[in-house]
């Protein structure tokens, strides 16, 4: 099994705990903190990326070591949370930590895949106490992820998908590596859960499959996915695309959108 | 609006074109289809088996001149019609000349 389907693994495996549960995934010295379904944080032993020089490149110039450190201190003399103390402090803005926080999280959630590291069983905490505005969903930790080495391409899809998409529609964009799909956008809730959303990327690109055998010059296609909705899949230059619409209405705008938008692109 | 008419199967997991590319009178598919429909060497589910998953019913691919049209006739013999339109702007068109084919099938074979 290669890093990201392992990195999606604990996902799921967040996913699949009961939606009040709080404490800590064990991965040999690695943990993963999780609350209600979502992630709080991750840390991996070894990991390449410090909390610490994320939290100051939040901040143009950089913050000095000496003032987070300082803040560091302050916050466990008294017992302050250290993000509420940074915060406090004026040291980051409520983005930039949330930033800060969810490239470690993702980071470390890698450095266990990457390290094959086993699953050694979970260590529930008493109360939740992490800030909701801190924590991410999984589907968003598998972004994260995806996006990982493909930050421009991935800056460029969601650029794609917010031009595109229109009324009941939600999106995703994944490029395609030695790993299979990988996600490095979505626009909306595309599915329930990670295995969800892969499962519906999978189905897109197979779909171009076959569809190259029928006419390898189709960039676009619109189908009906587990009979449930209306599918609209499509590739450019960047990644490839999916879409899921709750009407054909909506799936003929999007059609339409792409359409135009491929005629911009070839004037 | 008229099309061309296909029937699209997959043997050995190829995917098969068995009739495409030329303008086909509906009596003429309807004819080549009946020793087809028979056989049940002509099996829709073996390349979704390789490749996940999926359901083509009802699979519209945009092609640069041209939008191919994927029904599932009967699922229980795993057969489809492809259809072969000419491209235009109103996707509706295309659905509703796809879906007028399809139906003169079902009922020639019914």
């Amino acid at each position: 099994m290669r890093t990201y389907e392992r990195a999606l693994d604990i996902l799921a495996r967040v996913e699949s705990m009961p939606g009040d549960t709080t404490g800590a995934l064990c991965f040999g010295k690695a943990r993963v903190l999780v609350q209600g379904g979502a992630i709080c944080w991750a840390v991996a032993p070894g990991s390449p990326v410090r909390l610490t020089d994320l939290l100051r490149s939040q901040r143009h110039p950089p913050l000095s070591r000496d003032e987070l450190e300082a803040c560091y201190r302050r916050c466990r003399d008294s017992g302050q949370p250290v993000g509420e103390g940074l915060l406090a402090a004026g040291l980051v803005s409520a983005q930039g930590l949330r930033q800060a926080l969810f490239a470690h999280t993702t980071e470390g959630i890698a450095q266990i895949a990457q390290a094959e590291q086993t699953y050694e069983g979970f260590v529930p905490h008493q109360r939740a106490g992490y800030d909701a505005r801190f924590v991410f969903s999984t589907v968003e930790t598998m972004v994260g992820l995806g996006a990982r080495g493909h930050l421009a391409r991935a800056a460029l899809v969601h650029s794609t998908l917010a031009s595109v998409l229109g009324p009941d529609t939600v999106g995703a964009g994944f490029v395609i590596d030695a790993d299979g799909p990988r996600v490095v956008a979505t626009a909306g809730s595309v599915g329930r859960g990670v295995n969800q959303v892969m499962e519906l990327c999978r189905w897109a690109h197979s779909l171009f499959g076959v569809i190259g055998f029928v006419d390898d010059q189709t960039r676009v296609a619109q189908g009906v996915w587990n009979r449930e909705c209306a599918v609209v899949t499509w590739w450019d230059a960047s990644a490839h695309y999916v879409a899921r619409c709750d009407t054909r209405a909506a799936a003929t705008l999007l059609l339409s959108r792409i359409e135009r938008r491929e005629e911009e692109l070839a004037a | 609006m008229t099309g061309h008419v296909g029937l699209a199967g997959v043997r050995d997991g190829a995917l098969l074109r068995v009739v495409s590319g030329e303008r086909t009178r509906l009596e003429t598919f309807a004819a080549l289809l009946a020793p087809l429909f028979a056989s049940r060497q002509v099996a829709w589910r073996t390349v979704f088996e390789r490749s996940g998953p999926a359901e083509l019913d009802d699979l519209m691919m945009f092609g640069p001149r041209e939008v191919h049209v994927v029904f599932r006739l009967d699922e229980g013999r795993d057969q489809a019609l492809m259809c072969i339109l000419p491209r235009d702007r109103n996707i509706g068109l295309m659905w509703q000349a796809a879906r007028g084919i399809r139906d003169e099938v079902v009922r020639a074979h019914a």
